[in-house]
């Protein structure tokens, strides 16, 4: 400024003047300010988007619960069965991105070597997103064509005296379909499974004279955002045929496990947000009480208390909407490393975190500023000044 | 007969239990040049605080300019400050990170209007043209001192208050100070100034001491 | 002469001291309350996940292979072998008796509906919510309202003592037109089969085979079917911890364990140790895992308690941060002492030590203060989410002051160039 050779100046230059050099001489402070600032606006924005997104994510994990999700038969037109086409279209109406698994079943009656067994026709590929839940030795049949291979429920296999490799075969009296099949794998669920053969779908269909029938199918889909009971009554709309029923068990018992996860995370959040604000808010309060001299020197050349007010309020608001701006960026990256470690998957950006972080983060640092520039204020000028 | 710029009537500071000033009446008229001198303890520096309006006083009145000040509240006291006060400390007191001309701004602006022309006069008048443009660390304590004078002056204060000025300078530069102060006298300023220095109190017009917070002695230096 | 200084320049900054304190025990409780729910949150989330239903099923030991497909059995009931109900208190007694949240038997016959042609359906007989008194806990209650918290009724609950009240499911209320109130007649099927005439008192959803059948109370069924005092299965809810290494290698194979991994195996509430404890406490059952349950839990409990790890790690990091950058202030201010301090000639080590010794001790107030601060916050947490209190790891404290201390000394050595490379003169001229 001291080339300036005009002979007056706005006010408003003075003040921007004044501001910005005491910024730029302060680098240390206004560095540890605009850091701390930026810690606990990176955590805010990263816990905030981690909530909003706490939902569809568990929602997802959840879907280790197995299917949630029927179609049968209408149960008032007597069948057992239905096409295969017509659950398969039924299965379509479900969004893409919803949907995690899905399996079409027949059951029936074989006789294995040793005895008689329930024999379950189903696709392999499905089931295994279906049911992450099953114990399986061995291998799962990977491929929807596999019709030499076959899994078998523990207590059947021991029953049977088969292991993993053997070889057994599925009789069918009543179509006189005979055939040899590997055991591919031994399942273990704890329920009905145990007892079951499992085959790929249109072999068992053949097998039992049934083919192209099913008697059911089960899905899993993913509940956050979906309006599962809507989904049902529009399947059974257009299908009048069919029977599509949210499984109770596992569709309650998501929902409630959602909220507590949910209310979990929100006071989590809530907390660390008022702890690290109340950090940030110690910080700022140190580094602006080590200027109380300056503000008595200014008070004694006649400076009123709306002059200190506005400056350090000034101040601290340029280094918190910067220190702001910066946590979010790094809060963004935080959260998408928080994703990573628990969910193995990216949490997607939403535009509520910026004023969630934003309105506490410089609400913060004002009131922060504002508490040591009152106590400045209230100071003697003339103590201060004379302090060594 | 001059015109009274300064009385007192009364003066009293209690800290608690502590009397520190204690019923002071005195005058100081238009031009005149005021040294209070006194040893430690004795209230010197409550009596400049109370002279230049940072502190209130416990009872009596104080009547600057025309301003009865005792009872005005901190807003007002402010004011009073920045109108007709100019203040110059012992440590110098610059804002370290503007420059000797915007800390001579400075006290423009908390008083009205910036003028950069006025304030690169009042360096030249006080011997620092060539350094308008340096921070309070590039220049020596005498140098500081004299920023300090020239925005002590630029408001065109009723009096200037002047706190052991020299008590951070060596000779040379106490000498510089000295001389300028004796140049604002010539001048027609109203210069109160606190000090122990028997030496610089002599080139005052009048000398009071103070003692246990009273005035012992107000005479004629001379 | 050094504990002097120590103490005077402590208590001179008093108030830099304490914002530092207020500072280490925001930040320490914080630590301690995300801890201590990270510790707990796998039984608190094991405890919610009940809500999923029973995750062991007990069956008596038979070499028969189940032919039943739709809530049909293929198999004729007759020669099957049952559980003694008389047995069932003896679930308790295991060493793993406090996880077992509760347990619910099940007896299924076939009856028939008199009226709309001799209709048959399922029949089950089972306790809704019962008195069971167990050693040690003479309130115990037990039965599908614990086991199965997912089933719903539209109407009343039965009483378990009620012999007239039964329960329809709702597909059948709804081929048959049932409704809460009406009164049906049914008769077991078989020869020794008994008739009575039952009061609907609600309707069943459980989106399982009970809603094609009829649930009564297990007395009632057993003194129909002539099976007095016996039960077909048990649901049991059980608290587990996830599944691990260890313990799928018991589960393939138990007898390779060394001896002290069998205790370990067995010391620890994973739901295999617990279905062999109960297979070890009654004899003739056979108790399994229903892995949808077990497995899925497991699944979901380690990603909860993940999350809780990785927030708790993250804050720690904030707030590390944070009390750092307030400890470079408190001392940068302090400039000026560290300025005169070397001037009197103090060694650079010298200053340090005074530095850190504070620090050290701000750090050690602030994280016990925080414990305590924390241990309170958590309980918070515990009541609002869950409704229970969070049990406090003593491990919490020694930890948390280690820490809170070592971020207050790493926060001071950062301005560790500004106390070497200071140089007296300039302080005590102002020059800095």
């Amino acid at each position: 400024m001291a080339g300036d050779k005009g002979t007056s100046m706005p006010k408003s230059r003075m003040f921007l003047l004044v501001l910005f050099k005491s910024l730029k001489v302060r680098r240390n402070r206004v560095a540890i300010t605009f850091f701390s600032i930026m810690i606990g606006a990176a955590i805010i924005t990263a816990l905030s988007s981690v909530y909003f997104d706490i939902s569809a994510k568990m929602s997802r994990e959840l879907r280790a619960y197995g299917a949630n999700f029927f179609i049968g038969p209408a149960a008032s037109s007597g069948n057992r069965n239905v096409d295969r086409q017509t659950i398969d279209d039924a299965i379509k109406m479900v969004p893409r991105e919803k949907l995690v698994g899905a399996s079409t079943y027949i059951y029936g009656l074989v006789r294995l070597d040793l005895g008689n067994a329930v024999m379950a026709g189903v696709d392999f590929p499905g089931l295994r997103k279906l049911s992450p839940y099953w114990q399986v030795e061995g291998k799962w049949i990977a491929v929807d064509f596999d019709e030499d291979s076959c899994m078998i429920g523990k207590n059947l296999a021991r029953n049977m005296e088969l292991k993993v490799g053997d070889s057994v075969n599925v009789i069918k009296n009543e179509t006189g379909f005979q055939k040899s099949l590997t055991v591919k794998g031994i399942v273990e669920t704890g329920q009905a499974e145990d007892e079951q053969i499992f085959v790929n779908l249109s072999l068992a269909g053949r097998i039992l004279g049934q083919a192209g029938k099913v008697n059911h199918a089960m899905l899993s889909i993913v509940t956050e955002g979906t309006d599962i009971d809507g989904l049902a009554a529009g399947m059974q709309k257009s299908f009048p045929g069919l029977d599509a029923k949210p499984i109770r068990k596992v569709s309650y018992s998501d929902g409630k496990i959602l909220d507590k996860i949910k209310g979990l995370m929100a006071i989590v959040a809530v907390i660390i947000l008022t702890v690290t604000t109340l950090c940030v808010m110690t910080t700022l309060i140190a580094i602006v009480s080590e200027r109380t001299r300056e503000i008595g020197l200014m008070k004694a050349i006649g400076a009123d208390d709306r002059d200190i007010a506005r400056q350090f309020l000034a101040e601290t608001l340029i280094m918190g909407v910067a220190g702001v701006a910066a946590g979010l960026a790094a809060g963004f990256i935080l959260a998408q490393v928080l994703g990573q470690a628990v969910f193995g998957s990216y949490i997607s950006f939403r535009l509520i975190v910026v004023p969630m972080t934003l309105v506490p983060s410089v609400a913060a640092s004002l009131l922060a500023a504002a508490i040591p520039v009152r106590m400045a204020v209230r100071v003697v000028p003339a103590q201060v000044l004379k302090e060594d | 007969m001059e015109q009274i710029v300064l009385e007192t009537k009364g003066l009293t500071k209690r800290f608690g239990n502590v009397t520190s000033l204690d019923r002071v009446d005195m005058q100081v008229r238009k031009g005149e040049w005021v040294s209070i001198m006194g040893p430690s303890g004795s209230g010197k520096t409550t009596m400049l605080n109370l002279l230049s309006c940072l502190d209130a006083p416990s009872e009596g009145e104080y009547i600057l300019d025309g301003v009865a000040t005792a009872t005005l509240t901190e807003k007002q006291r402010v004011a009073v400050r920045r109108e007709k006060i100019g203040l110059i400390f012992q440590q110098f007191h610059l804002v370290p990170y503007l420059t000797a001309l915007e800390n001579v701004m400075l006290a423009q602006y908390y008083h009205s209007m910036i003028d950069s022309k006025d304030a690169e006069q009042a360096l030249v008048h006080v011997g620092l043209g060539h350094r308008i443009g340096h921070l309070p660390s590039q220049l020596s304590g005498g140098e500081q001192q004299r920023v300090c004078i020239a925005r002590a002056l630029i408001n065109q204060p009723a009096i200037i208050l002047a706190d052991e000025p020299t008590g951070n300078l060596d000779e040379a530069n106490e000498e510089v100070v000295l001389n300028l102060f004796q140049e604002l006298h010539r001048e027609g300023r109203t210069i109160i100034l606190v000090t122990h220095n028997p030496e610089l109190a002599e080139y005052s017009d009048r000398v009071i001491r103070l003692h246990h917070g009273r005035v012992q002695n107000d005479a004629s230096a001379h | 002469m050094f504990f002097l200084m120590l103490r005077q320049s402590f208590f001179r900054g008093r108030k830099r001291k304490a914002l530092a304190t207020i500072t280490i025990v925001l930040a320490a409780s914080l630590i301690t309350a995300l801890m201590n729910i990270s510790i707990d949150v796998g039984d608190k989330m094991s405890k919610e996940m009940k809500s999923y239903g029973a995750n062991i099923n007990m069956v008596p030991k038979s070499e028969n292979i189940s032919l039943e497909i739709g809530g049909v059995d293929y198999n004729p009931l007759e020669g099957q072998v049952l559980i003694d109900q008389k047995e069932l208190p003896k679930i308790k007694d295991i060493f793993w008796h406090n996880n077992i949240v509760g347990y619910a038997p099940f007896l299924k016959v076939t009856a028939e509906l008199a009226g709309s042609g001799k209709r048959r359906v399922p029949l089950v007989g089972t306790e809704f919510d019962r008195v069971t008194p167990v050693a040690g806990d003479e309130e115990f209650r037990t039965g599908v309202k614990v086991v199965n918290p997912y089933w719903q009724v539209h109407g009343e609950w039965p009483a378990d003592d009620d012999g007239g009240a039964i329960l329809a499911g709702a597909g059948l209320a709804r081929e048959m037109n049932l409704k809460a109130g009406d009164r049906i007649r049914v008769k077991v099927a078989g020869e020794k089969g008994g008739e009575e005439i039952f009061t609907v008192k609600g309707i069943l959803t459980t989106s399982g085979a009970e809603e094609s059948g009829l649930v009564a109370p297990l007395q009632v069924v057993q003194r129909l079917a002539g099976l007095e005092g016996k039960v077909q299965s048990v649901s049991v809810s059980a608290l587990t911890v996830p599944e691990d290494k260890l313990s799928r290698k018991a589960r393939n194979s138990s007898d390779k364990l060394d001896s002290a991994e069998y205790d370990r195996w067995y010391c620890t509430a994973y739901v295999s140790s617990i279905t062999h404890q109960i297979e070890e406490a009654i004899p003739n059952v056979t108790a399994r895992p229903i892995w949808q349950v077990a497995a899925s839990e497991g699944a979901v409990v380690n990603k909860i308690q993940l999350l809780m790890i990785v927030v708790t790690v993250a804050a720690f990091i904030a707030s590390g941060l944070g009390i750092s950058s307030l400890m470079v202030t408190t001392i940068m201010e302090r400039s000026r002492e560290i300025g005169l301090m070397k001037a009197l000639g103090a060694a650079d080590w010298e200053v340090y030590l005074l530095f850190l010794s504070e620090s050290a001790v701000v750090g050690v107030v602030g994280g016990l203060l925080g414990c305590a601060a924390g241990y309170g916050l958590s309980q918070v947490i515990g009541l609002s989410v869950f409704g229970s209190t969070v049990a406090f790891s003593p491990i919490v404290i020694p930890v948390n002051v280690a820490i809170s201390v070592m971020i207050a000394l790493a926060g001071s050595l950062m301005p560790s160039r500004l106390i070497t490379k200071l140089y007296p003169a300039e302080v005590l001229h102002g020059r800095r």
